[in-house]
Parts: structure tokens; sequence; C-alpha cells
């Protein structure tokens, strides 16, 4: 894998205004993705994820701290650099069925962004080619070139939406749960689709989900959200082999094993999800932890490194350590 | 959008799938046949639309006056189909003027949010504050008389209700996760309005502009009558309609001919109108 490091973001922060006060969707958020590798991300649903995808690649504006893409904050983009980073930068969403306009052509669909590049603009026969050798990569047949989104099922309609954020031949896409609103046996097609495209452009990708033996498939490294912080980040193996959070392990416990017989602890998490719009002052994560003791309550822990290339954001993280739940 | 690499052209689908709609076809027949009338109306009637003829009032429908003769003896056929000319070029005229101004306000209102469009709104409020009528009087009588002046008269009161339409369907429209994929694609906003949000807010607008038309032809009578729009000679349907008002009783034919007539319009705009929007519809495609 090379070490090279295409996105980097610094305490990347996101908030939104809310009746009641500040929902703090990224809240201090700090990562790097190496060209060429996939980064899952997982949380539950409204843990800010898909919002960190979203500022990433500057679909909404940061509040606070930097997106660098190849060494240039996105975020100080003007107009034209950002016209720019968008031929760089992709992103696959996670509805097939409103990420489409009903109204336009399967070929109109992968040919926008396209139009906005001037060489295609001008030049009909060229996009034309494009369009169906986009077509043929994601494994769409050209008979379909001229039909609508609602007359594809979902696994086309998302090679659609696939084919659309290559077409610029980008070097990094968001996907944000590109394959959740799929049956399973298309979510496996729509995988192995990405992991090959990946390995014949050399893409990186931010793979954004709440099902982690989704992420599992495609990964090379994990980061565990929970409530708009990062709470663990490292290989996936170490991950699954050996989490290190509470959550992440609580998480993991919640995958259904299919192995007659077999008995496992399982980490059942009490409570809700504390309000992103009222945060509790210490960990985040505290009255839902299991092992929460009076720090975590009055003190919020940093993610920090406890071992090459894992970060963790518990205050026991070490006393935690060899509790594994698989 | 012509683009070549096209197989079939959007516009030729459209037609072949408005073909298709009878109830669209018959409209688009009547409409058709109302515009012959405007244009043919000196050689499809022998009367003079203005001349009067005192012997001959109140001649109820007849042979030789097939929808009979007014007040002043004129023939209210020769009327009703010069009277198509002035009607329906206010019609369509006004509420084309309407439809681009307040469908654009409305669109840059629910695309932008915010200030922009709390201004835009407000002014919309404002005009929509004052009734539509009153509205057209007070433009007109500030512009002056004449065909051009009473089009943009009727055409600016009705601004607001197109930019509220237009306005709540582009908000609804603007959230969907496609409008968010054409940002991600670098497509700039002007582009993303016309391409992808406008074409999805149409069967709102749609219905509106074919009501709205039979609006625009009885605001111009009202105009009409209170001497702002069109000169009294003059034939046009909205103003034969409140000139036989007075003798609803005694001669019917009167008020019901060019009421008729203003039915027949709209109902054929109806018609076309609600074949339109299923015809530019891909999903209901057959």
């Amino acid at each position: 894998m090379a070490a090279e490091k295409e996105i980097v973001i610094n305490n990347l922060k996101k908030y939104f205004k809310v009746n009641n006060g500040i929902l703090h969707a990224v809240d201090d958020v700090s990562f790097y993705i190496e060209k060429g590798e996939t980064l899952g991300l997982v949380g539950e649903s409204g843990c800010g994820k898909s919002t960190t995808g979203r500022t990433i690649i500057r679909l909404l504006e940061a509040d606070g701290g930097e997106v660098l893409f190849n060494g240039k904050n996105v975020h100080d983009f003007n107009k034209v650099e950002l016209q720019e980073f968008r031929r760089h930068a992709q992103m696959v969403f996670q509805d097939p069925y409103s990420s489409l306009n009903p109204r336009l052509s399967i070929s109109d669909i992968i040919a926008e962004p396209l139009l906005n590049i001037k060489e295609y603009r001008r030049n009909k026969p060229l996009l034309d080619k494009r369009i169906r050798e986009l077509m043929d990569v994601v494994g769409l047949s050209q008979r379909l070139i001229n039909a609508y989104p609602h007359e594809l099922d979902g696994g086309r309609r998302q090679r659609v939406g696939v084919a659309r954020a290559l077409s610029v031949e980008p070097e990094f896409i968001v996907l944000d749960e590109p394959v959740s609103a799929l049956d399973v046996c298309i979510q496996a097609q729509i995988i192995n689709l990405l992991i090959r495209l990946q390995k014949d452009f050399g893409l990186t990708y931010l793979f954004i989900s709440h099902d982690l033996s989704v992420v599992k498939h495609i990964s090379n490294r994990i980061g565990v959200m929970y409530l708009g912080k990062i709470v663990e980040l490292s290989s996936y193996r170490d991950i699954f082999e050996n989490p290190l959070h509470p959550y992440t392990q609580a998480l993991l416990s919640a995958i259904p094993i299919p192995k007659v017989g077999l008995h496992r602890e399982r980490i059942i998490l009490k409570g809700d999800v504390p309000s992103p719009v009222n945060l509790p002052a210490g960990c985040r994560f505290a009255s839902r932890c299991p092992k929460a003791q009076e720090l975590c309550y009055s003190s919020s822990p940093d993610l920090v490194e406890v071992a090459p290339n894992r970060f963790v954001a518990c205050h026991y993280a070490g006393s935690v350590h060899g509790n594994t739940a698989m | 959008m012509e683009k070549e690499y096209k197989s079939r052209s959007q516009f030729k689908t459209v037609m072949m799938r408005l073909s298709k709609n009878k109830m669209a076809l018959f409209g688009l027949c009547i409409l058709c046949a109302l515009t012959f009338i405007a244009i043919f109306a000196p050689i499809l009637s022998p009367y003079s639309p203005t001349k009067q003829d005192l012997v001959n009032q109140f001649q109820p429908p007849s042979g030789q006056h097939i929808f009979g003769t007014d007040e002043f003896g004129r023939d209210v056929m020769t009327r009703i189909f010069f009277g198509a000319r002035v009607s329906l070029l206010v019609g369509f005229i006004s509420v084309g003027i309407a439809l681009l101004i307040g469908g654009a306000l409305g669109a840059i209102a629910g695309f932008y949010g915010g200030h922009i469009d709390n201004v835009i709104m407000r002014i919309m409020d404002v005009l929509l504050a004052i009734p539509q009528t009153l509205l057209a009087i007070a433009i007109a009588a500030s512009l002056g008389t004449g065909l051009f002046n009473l089009m943009i008269a009727v055409g600016i009161s009705s601004v607001p209700t197109y930019a509220r339409i237009v306005r709540a369907s582009v908000m609804t429209i603007r959230g969907e996760e496609y409008v968010e994929a054409a940002t991600a694609s670098g497509t700039n906003n002007k582009k993303i309005i016309t391409k992808h949000i406008l074409p999805n807010c149409m069967a709102p607008v749609i219905v509106q502009v074919t009501l709205g038309m039979a609006g625009a032809i009885l605001n111009t009578a009202g105009l009409s009558f209170i001497g702002l729009g069109i000169k009294p000679p003059q034939a046009e349907w909205g103003s034969m309609l409140s000139a036989g008002r007075d003798y609803i009783r005694t001669s019917p034919y009167l008020t019901l001919i060019p009421g008729i007539f203003i039915m027949i319009t709209v109902l054929s705009l109806n018609l076309l109108g609600d074949g339109l929007r299923d015809a530019l519809d891909p999903k209901l495609k057959n």
C-alpha cells in the first residue's frame, strides 16, 4: 500500500442550526486516507458519517478545520479550482432511486459531469464514445443508453450512479452507503464492481456504511463514528479481531454469526444516543458505556494513537484491551 | 437539449406520446379551430364586427344570424370571431408574461432561499395583498390604454401566483439527491435550475397556466368594462360578456355565447395541458 496520503482531514467541524440550538453533526474529526486505499466509515444513523463525506467533497461548507486534497485545502478553493476539484473527487449516493433525475435518460445522466468539461461539450461523438465505454466498464448493456431510470432495477440504477461518478476519471470517490438500499445479492455485485474498479483505476474510496459486514469486505482501514466523533480508527483486521473501544465492541457483538450452537457474549447498549444538540460534558458514549468510570463523565477523551496506526478515543482503552467481544 | 448521441429526440418522443392521448388531441384540435377562426375572421363572416344595424337589434339566433345580434344589431358570431383575436392573444401573452417573470422569481427564491427568498416573497406578498383586478387596474392606468399595455397589466397582476407555485415546487425538488449529485458533478446553479429543477416541477405549473388563461380573459373584460382595456366598438369576449349582462333576461344568448367560447378555450387548454404533462413525464411511458 502506497503511504502517500491523498486526503488529510484536520479538525473538521460541521454544525447545523436547528430550532433549539446547534446540532454538532461532525465535531472535530481528523483522519487521513492513503492513495489507493479504502477507508470505511461506520456508525449508526445520524452519527455524522454522511455529513463527513459530503463536507470532504464540499457539498457542504465546513464550519471549521480543513480538508487537504493532495496538500491543498478543499475549502479554500475558488470557483475555478472547485470545478477542477470536482473532476478529481466524486460521489456515489445512497439511494439510486432518488439520486438519478427521473426526466433524464441514462446517457444524459452519465454525460452530466462530462458536459462540464469543454472538450466533451464540443465533441459529441467523443462524448457518445465515452458514455458507451463507461456503460461497458460498469456492466450496463448498451441498449439501455436511452432508457430512463424508472425502467431499471436498483442494481442497474446504482451502476448508472457509479458510471456517472467514474465519468471524469476521478482519483477519489466518496461512497455514501452505496449498497444499503439494495438487495443482498445485488449488494455483493456492486461491492465486487467497486473493488474491481478500484484495482483497475487505482481509486481511493471513502466507504460510508452502517453495515459492518459490508465494510469488512471492501475496507483497508475502518473508522468508527459515534455522535460526530471518530471513536476508533485502525486497520480492518485490528477492528474485527481486537476492538479497543467499548462502542466498537458492542457493534461487533451485534453482527450475527451463522453458526449453530455458538455462544457468545452479546453487549447490549442501554439507553438512547444523547442529542447531538445538547451534548454531554464528558465522553459522548459514557451514558451508554458498560465500562464508564467517573472520569468519563467529566472529560472527553481525545483520539490517540495507542499502537502504530491504531487510534482510539477512550480513557480506558488500555484496560478494556483484551475484552474482545468476538 | 440537442444531443447527437440520442437515437430518438426528446421532442419526437413527446409528440409521439401526445398523439396517443385522444383527449389531448381533441383539445389541440379545438385550439387550432379557435386560432383558425381568429385568423380568418373577415373571410368567415359576411358582417362587420363594428357596424351598427339598429333595425336588427336583439335578433335571436337564426339562420341569418347564427348567434343572433346584440343591442346595436351587430352579428354576435362575427364579433366572437373577431373577439377571438384579442382574447386568445391576451390570454396567451399575459399568462406568458406572468409565467416568465413569476417563474423566474419563484425559481430564484426557492433555489437560493435565505435573504433572497425573503426579499422576493415579501414583495410578492405585498402584490398578493392587493386584489388582482385592482392591481391590474392600477398598472393599466399608469401604463395607459392599448392592447399591449393591457396584456402587461393582466400579466403582472398574476405574477405572484406563479412565483408562489414555482417556489413551492422548486423547494421540494431542491432537496432531491439528484440535485446534490449535479452539484457534485460540477454543474453550475443556472444549469441545475433549468435542467434538473424546472422540468421536475412542471405539473402544477401547467395546471395553473391552463386555468390562468381563463382568469386573464375575464380580467381583460373587467378592465375593458371600466374603459382601461379594449375600446368599446372593438370586439372582445370578456367585454361582450359584460355588455350582454344587462339583457340577460330578454336575450340570454348575448352572455351565453361569449361565455361558452371562453369555457371552450379553457377546456381545450386544460385537456392539452394534461396531455402535455403526461407526455413530458417519462415515468408514464407506454
